[in-house]
C-alpha cells in the first residue's frame, strides 16, 4: 500500500485542537443526558440526597455532632436516659451520652465497613468472573467457579460469625468476614457478563487482530460490564452495612465505647420499650443509610441502562 | 508443487497466483451426548468437505441460507475455530500448522469484517481506538494519530468521527468503520461477513461501492459471505452456492446467475423478490421452494439436498454426488449433482 | 387520499393528519409528522419505508400501544370501521385487537411463548377473540387443528401438543400466521413477516400468506423494507421517509413509474439481479428527528431541491389517473409533471 499516495491532507496542531474540543463537548453532552435519565426518577434523587447527606455527615462528624466528646470513653449519670429535648434532640443513653452525636459517628463505622469491604470484593470477585468467563469451557473455568460455589454453598452470617469468633472480635474482623462471603457474589454476575461479551463480534474481533489477552480482558471486555457492576455495588453497600451492623448487634463488630449503629441498637435494647429513643433512633440511621444505597442504586440502573433518551 | 499446481489451475480455472486454498475443511461442532452408557456425540457438520481456491485480486462469494456453513468457513479462516481437518494455505502458509497460535504476521494478512457493526464495534471505545488497536499491534512504529486520520480519510469519513463512539454513527457509517479497521493492518484478503445485511438499502450501496474502489486502490481479495444473491451479483467475480456444509454449485459470477444448473441454485434464485420484470425474467423457470432446510445435526444421507429436489432421483437419496463438471464450454463451471456425468470428477487440490 | 379512488366506501382503517412526538432529553422527537393512511376493506396495502422512518410507531399508534409519555399525540386520528381509536374504552380496545385486528410479527421465535405449547396458545387466542361467548372446547380444539391445517402444516393435532423450540423457523412463522388468521380478523397487519427467515423459506411463507389473504379477503397491511416483497403482495404501497408519507400508488404504478425523488433513490438503491453495479444509493442520512429538516424533510438529501422544498412541507399533489399522490413541489403543476416524466426537468 502506497501510504503517501492516500494522505489527502496533513495534520495541522489546530486541527488536533478542535479534535480534543469536539471530545469535550461530547464529555458534557453525556453528562446531561445522565442527569436527565437519573433525575426522571424522583426516589433516585431523594436517594442521591439521603446518600450525599449521610457522607457529609460522616466527614464532617466533629463539626456537625454537637457533642463530639461522647463518642469517646464518658459517663455522665446525671443526665442518663435522657428523652428527646432541645439539648440532646435524639436523647441520651444509659451512660448519658448525646445519642444524635453518636449516630453521626456511627455513619463512620458503617460507610467505612461498606467502603473497605467492597474494595476488597469488588476487584476479587470482578477479575475471577472475568477470566473464568472469557476461558468459559476450560479448566480455568472449572477450578474459579468451583472455588466460588464452594464459598457460596456456606450460610453466609455463619460464616461471618466463624471468621469473627476465631480472630478478635472488632472491625477490622468483621470486615474481613464479610468480604469472605461477598465477592464470591461479583464473580457470579461478572461470569455471566463476561461469558456473553467473550462472544461479541468486538471480542472476535480483537482477537483476530493479534490483540494480548490483558487488553481483551480490560479494555473489550471490563467496560462493558462496569454498568452492571456499578449498580451491584450501590445496592450491596446498603447491604454490607445491614451484615456489618448485624455482626455489631451480635458484639463481634464495633466495640464499645465506639459508637458503632449495630452496638448502639444491641445495648439501648434493655432499655425498650420505656426508653425507645436509645435503640430506635440508631436503627432509623441504618435504615436512612439502606434505603439511601438501595434508591441510588435503581437509578444508576436506570441511567446506565442502554435505552437511549 | 509445479507439475501438479499447473494441472490444477487449468482445472479450476484459476489465475497465476492462488492467494487461499482451502482443502478437504471439514468442521463438526459436538452439540450434546445420546446415550446413557456409549454417550455418543451428537454431531453438527457445518461445514464438510470444501474445497475451494481464492486467486488474487478477486472476489469470490459464498452464498448460502441459515445451516449452510459459510460463516463458518469465514471464521476457520480467521482462526476462530480449528478445522476438525482438511486445512487452509495462504500463499505457501498453511494456517494452521501450529493449532491455534497463529503468527502474528498471518493474522496481518487476513482481516475480517463482521456482519453486525452494531456488535463488532466496542460501544464503550471511541472510533480513535477502536482503529488504534490493530495500529498499535501491526505498526507500532508509526504515528497513531496520522494513521487513525488517514484510515478516516481513506474511507471518506470526517475526521472529527474519531472522537465520537459508534452508537453515535448510522448503521452504515459504523460498517465503514468496520472496514477501515479491517484495513489499518494493511491485509492482503480480507473476509467479508454479510457486510451490508444489517443496512439499509439506499447506504448499502455506498458500502459496496467503497469496497470495491478499496479492492481497486490496495489490490485487496475478498472472500464474500452473503445469503444476498443481488449483492453477490453485482460484487462477487465468481460465486461457490453452499448447502448444508457442503459446496453445490461454483461457476463465475454471469454464469452463476445466467445458467444455473444445480436445483437447490435455481430454486434460490426463483426465490428471491424483485424489483423489475427484467430481472423477473432472468430468474429460473420457477422452480417452486418446497419443504424445510433439514437440521444440520441429522443431514439427509446421499445428496442432502435430495429431500427438497424438484428432479430427485431414486440414486440421490443413496449415493453422494461428486463435484463435476456442468459443461465442457466453461470448464470452471462445477455442479455437485447426479443430474450431471458422475464418471470424471473434478479435483480442485490434486492430493 | 381515498376519494383519488373514485371508492365511496368507508374505509376498514383510516389514519388522518396523525403525528406522534417523543419527549426525550434536551427536546421532543418529533417522529410522525401528520400522515395519512387508509385501508380499504379486502385491500392489501404495503408500508415501506427504511429504519426508523417511524413505520413501527404507526403500527403502534394504529393498536394504542404507544407508550404515553414519552409518547405524545399533539394532533391526528385513528378510525377503525369508523370508530376512533384513541377514544375507545378498555373494553373496546381488546376487542379491537382481539377480533377486528391480527398481527404477524418479524421474529416468530419471539413471538411464540416458549414455555407453553402451540396449541394451548392457539386455543387461548381463539378464547379470547370470542369473549363473551361460551364456547365449547371441541370447538376451539377444531378450530384450532382447522388453523394449522389451513397454513399447510401436517399432522396438525400432533403439532399442538409440540412446543415452539421444537419446530423449524418456518414452521414457526407459518404457525404464527395460523394463529393470526384463526378469529378471521378484519385486518392482518404483518410486520416484516418474512424477513428472518431464509430466502426460500421466506418464498414458500410468504406465498403461503398471500393465498390465504386473497382467498379470505381480509384487509392487509405489510409493513417492510424489503421492495421486492411489496412488489408481489400488495395492490397499493405508501412509501414513508422520516415520519412523512412521502408516495402512494398502486403497486405496479410505483414500480413502473416512482415518482418521488426518494422512491426513486430507494428503487434504484437495491442491488439488481441482473448485474449492472450497485449505485452509491441516496447520500445522506435520515435526518434527526429532534431537528428534523424545515420544509420537506427530505430537501437536504434530494438531488432535485428547490428553494421552496427548503421552506415549505409540500403536500400530497394528486398524480392524475392511476391513484397515485405526491408528496414534492416538482409535481405542483401538470405540465411540469408531463415534463418530468419526458426527463426534461433535472436537478434545479
Amino acid at each position: 500500500m502506497t501510504t503517501q499516495a492516500l494522505v489527502k491532507g496533513q495534520v495541522y496542531e489546530q486541527e488536533v485542537e478542535e479534535l480534543k474540543r469536539i471530545q469535550r463537548q461530547n464529555r458534557r453532552d453525556s453528562f446531561g443526558r445522565a442527569w436527565y435519565k437519573f433525575s426522571a426518577n424522583k426516589l433516585s434523587v431523594i436517594g442521591l440526597i439521603m446518600v450525599v447527606t449521610v457522607i457529609l455527615l460522616a466527614i464532617f462528624a466533629p463539626l456537625a455532632a454537637p457533642y463530639p466528646n461522647h463518642v469517646k470513653p464518658f459517663v455522665d449519670y446525671n443526665n442518663d436516659k435522657a428523652a428527646p429535648s432541645a439539648q440532646n434532640i435524639f436523647g441520651t443513653d444509659q451512660f448519658g451520652r448525646d445519642i444524635l452525636s453518636r449516630v453521626i459517628y456511627g455513619f463512620r463505622f458503617s460507610l467505612m465497613m461498606g467502603a473497605v469491604v467492597l474494595t476488597l470484593v469488588v476487584p476479587t470477585g470482578v477479575c475471577m468472573g472475568m477470566v473464568a468467563g472469557y476461558y468459559q469451557g476450560t479448566i480455568i473455568d472449572t477450578v474459579i467457579m468451583r472455588i466460588t460455589d464452594v464459598f457460596l454453598s456456606v450460610p453466609p452470617l455463619i460464616l461471618a460469625l466463624a471468621i469473627a469468633s476465631i480472630l478478635e472480635p472488632n472491625l477490622t474482623t468483621s470486615m474481613i468476614a464479610v468480604s469472605a462471603m461477598w465477592w464470591p457474589w461479583y464473580a457470579r454476575l461478572v461470569y455471566g457478563l463476561s461469558s456473553a461479551l467473550r462472544t461479541e463480534y468486538f471480542v472476535s474481533s480483537a482477537e483476530t487482530i493479534g490483540a494480548s489477552t490483558w487488553h481483551i480482558l480490560f479494555r473489550e471486555i471490563l467496560p462493558n460490564m462496569v454498568s452492571p457492576i456499578l449498580t451491584k455495588m450501590s445496592l450491596d453497600m446498603g447491604w454490607v452495612i445491614i451484615i456489618g451492623s448485624m455482626l455489631s448487634f451480635l458484639g463481634l463488630g464495633v466495640q464499645e465505647p465506639q459508637p458503632g449503629l449495630g452496638t448502639m441498637i444491641s445495648k439501648g435494647k434493655d432499655y425498650l420499650p420505656d426508653q425507645w429513643w436509645i435503640s430506635i433512633f440508631p436503627a432509623l440511621a441504618i435504615v436512612m443509610v439502606v434505603l439511601g444505597f438501595n434508591l441510588l442504586g435503581d437509578g444508576l440502573r436506570d441511567l446506565l441502562s442502554a435505552e437511549e433518551v | 508443487m509445479t507439475a501438479q499446481f499447473n494441472r490444477q489451475q487449468q482445472l479450476n480455472g484459476a489465475g497465476e497466483d492462488v492467494i487461499l486454498r482451502v482443502e478437504n475443511l471439514k468442521k463438526h461442532f459436538i452439540v450434546g451426548r445420546k446415550g446413557v452408557v456409549k454417550r455418543e456425540p451428537i454431531t453438527v457438520k457445518a461445514v464438510d468437505g470444501v474445497s475451494f481456491n481464492v486467486n488474487k485480486g478477486e472476489t469470490f462469494g459464498i452464498v448460502g441460507e441459515s445451516g449452510s456453513g459459510k460463516s463458518t468457513i469465514a471464521y476457520i479462516t480467521m482462526g476462530m475455530y480449528l478445522p476438525t481437518s482438511g486445512t487452509i494455505y495462504f500463499g505457501e502458509r498453511d494456517l494452521f500448522d501450529k493449532r491455534n497460535q497463529r503468527a502474528i504476521d498471518l493474522k496481518k494478512e487476513i482481516q475480517i469484517v463482521f456482519q453486525d457493526p452494531g456488535s463488532s464495534l466496542n460501544p464503550r471505545r471511541t472510533i480513535k481506538q477502536i482503529l488504534e488497536l490493530p495500529l498499535r499491534i501491526h505498526q507500532p512504529e508509526k504515528d497513531r494519530l496520522r494513521e487513525v486520520i488517514r484510515l478516516l480519510d481513506m474511507v471518506d469519513l470526517p475526521r472529527d468521527y474519531m472522537h465520537k463512539y459508534p452508537r453515535q454513527l448510522s448503521g452504515g457509517e459504523r460498517q465503514i468503520i468496520a472496514v477501515a479497521r479491517a484495513l489499518a493492518t494493511d491485509p492482503s484478503v480480507v473476509i467479508l461477513d454479510e457486510p451490508t445485511s444489517a443496512l439499509d438499502v439506499s447506504v448499502q450501496g455506498k458500502v459496496i461501492n467503497l469496497l470495491i474502489r478499496l479492492q481497486k486502490e490496495l489490490q485487496l481479495t475478498y472472500l464474500f459471505i452473503t445469503h444476498d444473491l443481488s449483492v453477490m451479483r453485482n460484487l462477487a467475480t465468481r460465486v461457490a452456492i453452499m448447502y448444508l456444509g457442503r459446496i453445490a454449485e461454483v461457476a463465475e459470477t454471469q454464469r452463476f446467475f445466467e445458467q444455473p444448473q444445480h436445483p437447490y441454485t435455481q430454486m434460490l434464485l426463483s426465490s428471491i423478490p424483485v424489483l423489475t420484470e427484467e430481472e423477473e425474467a432472468l430468474k429460473p423457470e420457477r422452480v417452486l421452494s418446497t419443504g424445510e432446510i433439514p437440521s444440520p445435526v441429522d443431514i439427509p444421507t446421499g445428496c442432502s439436498f435430495h429431500t427438497r429436489c424438484p428432479a430427485v432421483m431414486d440414486v440421490c437419496s443413496e449415493v453422494d454426488p461428486l463435484m463435476v463438471r456442468a459443461s465442457e464450454e466453461d470448464r470452471d463451471h462445477i455442479v455437485r449433482c447426479h443430474l450431471f456425468d458422475q464418471t470424471e470428477p473434478v479435483r480442485i487440490h490434486p492430493t | 387520499m381515498n376519494e383519488s379512488n373514485g371508492k365511496a366506501k368507508e374505509p376498514l382503517l383510516e389514519i388522518r393528519n396523525l403525528s406522534v412526538n417523543f419527549k426525550v432529553y434536551g427536546g421532543v422527537l418529533r417522529v410522525l409528522d401528520g400522515i395519512n393512511f387508509h385501508v380499504n376493506p379486502g385491500e392489501r396495502v404495503g408500508l415501506v419505508g427504511e429504519t426508523g422512518c417511524g413505520k413501527t410507531t404507526t403500527m403502534k399508534a394504529i393498536l394504542r400501544v404507544l407508550p404515553m409519555p414519552p409518547a405524545q399525540i399533539p394532533n391526528g386520528e385513528v378510525r377503525f370501521r369508523g370508530r376512533d381509536v384513541f377514544s375507545m374504552s378498555q373494553n373496546e380496545l381488546v376487542r379491537m385487537r382481539g377480533q377486528g385486528m391480527s398481527m404477524i410479527f418479524q421474529d416468530p421465535t419471539a413471538a411464540l411463548n416458549p414455555v407453553f405449547t402451540i396449541g394451548e396458545q392457539i386455543r387461548t387466542v381463539i378464547k379470547h377473540a370470542e369473549d363473551n361467548k361460551r364456547i365449547k372446547s371441541e370447538e376451539i380444539q377444531a378450530r384450532a387443528v382447522q388453523s394449522l391445517r389451513e397454513v399447510a402444516l401436517a399432522d396438525p393435532e400432533r403439532l399442538l401438543n409440540s412446543y415452539p423450540i421444537q419446530l423449524s423457523g418456518g414452521m414457526r412463522q407459518r404457525v404464527c400466521i395460523g394463529m393470526a388468521l384463526s378469529t378471521n380478523p378484519e385486518l392482518l397487519i404483518g410486520d416484516e413477516p418474512g424477513t428472518a427467515l431464509d430466502v426460500t423459506i421466506q418464498d414458500q411463507v410468504l406465498r403461503l400468506l398471500q393465498d390465504l389473504v386473497e382467498r379470505k379477503g381480509n384487509s392487509f397491511i405489510l409493513i417492510t423494507h424489503t421492495l421486492g416483497v411489496v412488489r408481489q403482495m400488495t395492490d397499493r404501497v405508501y412509501v414513508m421517509y422520516a415520519g412523512n408519507m412521502v408516495e402512494v400508488a398502486p403497486t405496479r404504478r410505483l414500480f413502473s413509474q416512482p415518482l418521488h425523488p426518494y422512491t426513486q433513490g430507494l428503487m434504484a438503491a437495491v442491488p439488481k439481479l441482473s448485474g449492472g453495479g450497485i449505485t452509491e444509493g441516496i447520500p445522506g442520512r435520515i435526518p434527526e428527528y429532534k431537528e428534523p429538516p424545515t420544509g420537506c424533510r427530505f430537501h437536504p438529501r434530494c438531488p432535485h431541491v428547490m428553494p421552496v422544498c427548503k421552506q415549505v412541507k409540500p403536500p400530497n399533489f394528486n398524480i392524475p389517473g392511476e391513484g397515485q399522490e405526491v408528496a414534492c413541489f416538482l409535481y405542483d403543476e401538470p405540465s411540469k409533471v408531463a415534463a418530468y416524466q419526458a426527463g426534461e426537468v433535472a436537478a434545479s
